[in-house]
């Protein structure tokens, strides 16, 4: 319970200077934010807006407005020359869910064939199969996502027409349609994402079944494959579980280059505006939405580590 | 990019190796009787022409671009161009002048990036894995902070904020000059490498700091400051050697992000990242100008992972994720 | 090693796996080459470029009025260039092509242009004049309803116009208020009549009723939402706006049942549901979806990577409709108050440095006529030869050196640019032909509203711009005039006043000190000045036609802008839509499509009339 407890002050804390941070940095933006934001008017207008966004006031207090409007859901305004606005919470509400659903294929794809390409290669070590494998996937981590996503579209896209290279279609518009746009910049985000944990989930499998219990399960007459999938592979899974948190924050930067490329309207592209057209409000306000998603998945993996490995279920958590 | 950040699936890969006994009190192990092999061999080769191409060939070719326009040489790719197998580009500009030149600036923000990122987060690391308790707390939550941002927004929100305008004596506003893009670039990916640099060489320094010898070389008298760079310090940077190979693979192909969203290096100034967002348009037409850097990003990353691996099995080096 | 990766083994794996990427890259990267496109199909106008033998200007099938019954029903998805952030508040809005396309699917306007330059009332049903040009009767066509269903009479014609000329409560315009400066008073003088007086002559008046479409007649209900009025978009238009616009993704517009035209069959237009307009900014992302069917139709003036792309797939694969006459100019703009560009000599060196066939080539494909003023074919005004210096790069030398000599400075100085990428490739180019001179020039790329910024406040030296559409030239005056007569309210200080080292006109020194905040260039040309007034007071086409050619000369000569190339903008779409030019235009009598009506107006350089798209299945 003590433990939980110092979990949680200790999130708040890292949420807290995350906040700070994020608002921080983008104080430091050179330059009157107001002419960044609304482009050119009247002085008056000028200085109307500059009193609207609490600029004219000292920055502590700035800080402190901004933060408890973001605890309220109010993120802060999209401006369009001087009159035109919109809601950042508004934006991302439209854009995030599309940012997950690319996530989440990319990490679906990931699993389906990361998971048993590490088994095979594991069990098959040192064959040719798994020197295959592991060649192809080491091949694969050096080419970056991007350079995969332009080739991609180009041949599978434009000259061969099989999927298409860009746009995307709502799910409840036509989801056939969806999940053909969703393909290109799926595989893109997961193939190195497959090399990777594949890499992994070999290495450990393979000091996992060099272990006495696999031994001894094998004594026992248990199948090859029921020792494979039921036995070696749940402590293997543990390590992949580790590394999924810290990979999200990757994945997410993928996705920010990935939904350029492929024109999805996700958060990335919202993050490519905001800086585009120098809203540095928006900007502020991305950051720190997509700070506290990441951090709260990081919590959700840590909560399912412990629970999944009985060990850790009784041992205090060491940081 | 860093999706598959081998930085972190390092860490916990070799979490996993069973280290065997060292001697006590030796600065080098011992390197395995084992001769390179033939993908060393390549690796290091490919990175050796790649710097010395990048030192020599914007000294040594002079390419006027409107001149091999004007030659009728523009947008003329691979092979077409007798003596020029590398072709041109759709400017008149020689691709192997470009890649070159491109190979400067990527090497140069990934190298000062992970330079940077070790001077400061390995620092950090060596002091928080030597001295533990509160200094130890008070670091770790703040590469806690650091790394609760992932890593590729963080840099993109660096560069914007110091590096996207510049107020000149007037009071106008104006891109920075190439310079200082490429300063910026080098720290805000290098501040963004600190927190995983420095918990592995945390981690490193944790093990160390625990062997007889340091503490043998304390009850003698020795300082903390002397004993963590003379006995702690040497045992850890094999670690930290195959890491920043590493990592700099792993900066270029950030930059490379980076310049796709358009904050990457500033012309005059080309890097391979650029050199990608540049020619995008154009993929259709004249794919060479896209699939030359991004065989020359492919290849130094392979290179550098395969060396990176070499490093690590050759001084059986061990690094702890926890 | 439990990895084996040190091994010799799979050292070897990994070589092989390069030598494999090498010879796909052999094998990929050996497509694609040279530039130049070849093209069949009809004899257009000729330009001398790649397109000449494309169908355009009315020769694809289905441009104009329809001879098949059109059948109704369906949606289109619109690709436009860019986005207009700034949104649809007409008075207010700098709005470029792409918005005008917006708007002028939702909005309709007092007069529009005809195939052969002529203003056609619209939403008016005539238009009248005092023999002094001083007093402009606007009789409104009834019967007309906006889409909320309020009625479209001379009250809110009369708020319109009072909105643009700055005189309506909570809108402030800039653009508009210098272009409707001479107007006096605007009022109601019957239900469906308005009286627009003058101070001074303005025989051109009804050219800006239409304002290359910006003056899009709004109802009340959006003239009065204050700070909404950017997306509450009301208008007469064939479209309606239900409020889906995600800014940078995509903006809906769907059919309005109660539009006040029908076509000639009798059916009621327009014949589409709906239509989906989608901002892609990027070349390389609207060649994509053209290609890929995504996109029905664009508007596009992309020559450097998307019109290229198309060509080859035109005309069994995909339509062009191609508009070379009544183009746009793209030109280097110059700040001519400030050095280096206050001086002729550095002006005259930047022209004559500027290899322009070299340019086209390598960045253009050879598609666009390079353009020697601010006239092009089909704009009165247009000369074959105007006398503006060409490509010598000897003189250009020569020029340099002269400059530096009497002004003691290196010529140096700043290209503000888009800051995409083709534009930066582009400039890549422009750079090292000035290199090539002695000219030292550095580029300042930067997000399209910012650049516009800075060419206002003139805090610039030079820039790439984009401006004068083939409309009636008193539509540019805005642009280029100073004058000494200025309403006391809003006049803005003067510019201290230089002079410009070189040559002199017959009347003196020209000099600055313009009143026009507008005037980018920030000349002030006794020459101009005087030809302005005469096209815009005049009505004998010829006086017209000399004075606008005395212009374009005049330019030439005080090489006041780099004049570069003209656009050529271009309807590309999939080969099932029809009607993309528009219908014939209403007649004084009637509203409805005829073919007594005009023929519409073949330029496409401030979008088309949406009201007649309609799918061939």
């Amino acid at each position: 319970m003590r433990a939980a407890l110092r979990r949680v002050v200790q999130l708040v804390v890292v949420l807290l200077c995350v906040s700070f941070f994020s608002f921080a940095l983008l104080s430091l933006a050179p330059g009157d934010p107001v002419t960044a934001i609304v482009g050119f008017g009247s002085p008056a207008q000028l200085a109307k807006v500059r009193h609207q966004l609490h600029f004219d006031r000292p920055f502590l207090e700035q800080y402190w407005s901004w933060l408890s409007g973001l605890l309220h859901g109010d993120l802060g305004n999209q401006y369009f020359g001087p009159t035109g606005v919109q809601k950042v919470s508004t934006s991302i509400g439209q854009s995030l869910p599309v940012s997950l659903q690319l996530m989440a294929y990319a990490m679906i794809l990931t699993i389906l064939i990361a998971i048993p390409l590490g088994v095979l290669a594991a069990y098959r070590s040192g064959t040719f199969i798994d020197k295959a494998i592991n060649t192809t996937a080491f091949g694969a981590i050096a080419l970056p996502d991007f350079a995969l996503a332009l080739i991609l579209s180009y041949w599978v896209g434009v000259k061969l027409h099989w999927l298409p290279s860009q746009s995307y279609v709502h799910p409840t518009d036509d989801f056939v349609q969806h999940l053909r746009h969703m393909v290109l910049p799926a595989v893109s985000l997961a193939v190195g994402q497959i090399a990777a944990y594949m890499r992994l989930l070999r290495s450990d499998m393979i000091a996992t079944l060099q272990e006495d219990f696999i031994l001894m399960a094998k004594a026992k007459g248990i199948t090859n494959r029921r020792i494979l999938w039921r036995h070696a592979l749940r402590p293997s899974s543990l390590t992949l579980l580790t590394v999924a948190g810290l990979n999200v924050g990757a994945l997410i930067g993928g996705t920010v280059v990935i939904e350029v490329i492929f024109q999805i309207p996700g958060m990335g592209t919202l993050l490519y505006t905001a800086i585009a057209e120098r809203q540095y409000v928006m900007l502020q306000s991305l950051v720190v939405v997509i700070a506290v998603a990441y951090v709260l998945v990081n919590v959700f993996i840590d909560i399912l580590y412990n629970v999944l490995d009985p060990r850790l279920r009784h041992a205090r958590v060491i940081t | 990019m860093l999706a598959s950040s081998p930085n972190t699936i390092a860490e916990t890969e070799l979490a996993l190796e069973h280290p065997e006994p060292k001697e006590p009190g030796s600065r080098w192990r011992r390197p395995r009787r084992q001769r390179l092999g033939i993908g060393a061999w390549f690796a290091i080769g490919w990175l050796l022409l790649v710097l010395v191409g990048a030192t020599l060939i914007p000294m040594l070719m002079h390419s006027n671009a409107i001149a091999n326009a004007e030659a009728g040489h523009s947008s003329q790719g691979l092979f077409k161009v007798p003596g020029h197998p590398l072709g041109f580009d759709r400017n008149g500009n020689e691709m192997l002048l470009l890649l070159a030149k491109g190979a400067r600036s990527s090497l140069l923000v990934s190298v000062g990036a992970i330079t940077f990122g070790l001077l400061v987060g390995g620092s950090l690391g060596l002091i928080a894995g030597y001295f533990k308790r509160g200094v130890d707390g008070a670091l770790s939550t703040f590469f806690n902070v650091l790394l609760a941002i992932p890593q590729f927004v963080l840099a993109l929100s660096l560069v914007t904020v110091f590096a996207s305008t510049a107020i000149d004596s007037t009071g106008n506003q104006h891109p920075p000059s190439s310079g200082r893009r490429m300063l910026v670039l080098i720290f805000a990916l290098g501040v963004v490498t600190i927190p995983i640099l420095a918990r592995i060489t945390r981690a490193n320094t944790l093990q160390w700091s625990q062997r007889e010898f340091v503490m043998a070389a304390r009850a003698q008298g020795a300082t903390n400051f002397r004993t963590m760079v003379r006995e702690v310090l040497p045992n850890v940077l094999p670690a930290m050697f195959s890491i920043a190979l590493l990592g700099i693979a792993v900066v270029v192909v950030a930059e490379g992000g980076l310049s796709i969203l358009g904050v990457g290096v500033l012309s005059p100034a080309v890097s391979w990242g650029s050199m990608i967002a540049i020619s995008r348009a154009d993929l259709q037409t004249l794919p060479y100008e896209v699939l030359e850097p991004i065989v020359c990003i492919f290849f130094t990353v392979l290179s550098l992972n395969f060396l990176g691996d070499v490093v690590r099995a050759r001084f059986d080096v061990r690094e702890s994720a926890i | 090693m439990r990895h084996g990766l040190g091994s010799r083994k799979t050292g070897s794996a990994v070589v092989a796996l390069a030598l494999v990427m090498l010879m796909v890259l052999a094998a990929c990267g050996s497509s694609g080459g040279g530039g130049g496109s070849t093209s069949k199909g009809q004899t257009g106008a000729k330009t001398g470029t790649g397109l000449d033998n494309v169908g355009g200007n009315g020769i694809i099938p289905g441009l104009f009025t329809e001879t098949t019954k059109p059948t109704p029903g369906g949606d289109v998805t619109f690709a436009l260039e860019a986005e207009s952030t700034g949104g649809w508040c007409l008075p207010e809005a700098q709005l470029a092509i792409s918005g005008i396309q917006v708007a002028r699917a939702i909005y309709d306007y007092l007069a529009v242009p005809d195939n052969k330059g002529n203003y056609v009332p619209s939403l008016a049903d005539k238009i009248t004049s005092s023999n002094n040009f001083k007093t402009w009767t606007i009789h409104i066509r009834p019967g007309i309803k906006f889409q909320d269903g309020s009625p479209l009479n001379a009250q809110v014609v009369a708020d319109n116009l009072n909105a643009y000329r700055g005189m309506f409560p909570d809108h402030t315009v800039l653009l508009f208020y210098f272009v409707f400066k001479q107007v006096a008073d605007v009022k109601v003088v019957d239900p469906m009549t308005v009286q627009v007086d003058m101070t001074t002559p303005w025989a051109a008046f009804p050219a800006h009723l239409f304002e290359y479409g910006r003056l899009g007649i709004m109802a009340e209900a959006q003239l009065h939402s204050g700070k909404n009025c950017f997306k509450d978009m009301i208008g007469t238009g064939p479209f309606k706006f239900d409020g889906d616009w995600v800014p940078n993704d995509h903006l809906t517009v769907v059919k309005n049942p109660n539009y006040w035209r029908k076509d000639s069959f009798g059916q009621q237009l327009p014949y589409l549901d709906k239509i989906t307009f989608k901002p892609v900014p990027d070349g390389s992302a609207m060649l994509n979806g053209l290609q890929s069917k995504t996109f029905d139709l664009a508007n596009t003036d992309d020559t450097t990577t998307v019109i290229p792309g198309l060509l080859s797939q035109v005309p069994n694969n995909m339509h062009l409709a191609v508009s070379t006459n009544f183009p746009e100019t793209g030109y280097t703009i110059f700040n001519t108050q400030k050095p280096p560009f206050n001086n002729i000599l550095a002006r005259k060196a930047f022209v004559q440095a500027f290899n322009y066939k070299l340019y086209s080539q390598l960045r253009l494909h050879n598609l666009n006529q390079q353009a020697n003023g601010p006239f092009g074919p089909g704009v009165l005004g247009y000369l074959k030869d105007t006398g503006l210096p060409t490509y010598n790069l000897v003189a250009a030398k020569a020029l340099v050196k002269q400059y530096e000599q009497e002004t003691g400075q290196n010529f140096a100085f700043t290209l503000s640019i888009p800051n995409d990428a083709p534009s930066q490739a582009s400039a890549q180019v422009v750079v090292d032909m000035m290199k090539n001179a002695g000219i030292s020039v550095s580029t300042k790329p930067e997000e399209q509203s910012q650049e516009i910024n800075d060419v206002i406040k003139g805090s610039y030296q030079a820039a790439a711009w984009r401006n004068h559409p083939g409309f009636d030239p008193d539509t540019q005056v805005i642009w280029w005039v100073c004058s000494t007569a200025v309403p006391p309210a809003a006049a803005p200080p003067p510019a201290a006043p230089s002079t410009n080292i070189g040559e002199t006109t017959p009347d003196g020194k020209v000099g600055n000190n313009c009143d026009n905040p507008v005037n980018f260039t920030r000349f002030n040309d006794p020459v101009i000045n005087k030809n302005l007034d005469i096209g815009r007071t005049s009505t004998n086409p010829t006086v017209r036609k000399q004075a606008y050619e005395a212009v374009n000369r005049e330019f030439a000569k005080q090489v006041w802008s780099a004049w570069t190339n003209w656009t050529v903008w271009t309807v590309p779409s999939q080969t099932d839509v029809r009607g993309i030019l528009g219908p014939t235009l209403p007649t004084a009598t009637n509203a409805d499509v005829t073919t007594d009506g005009a023929e519409p107006f073949t330029g496409l350089s401030s979008g088309t009339d949406v009201s007649t798209l309609w799918l061939m299945h």
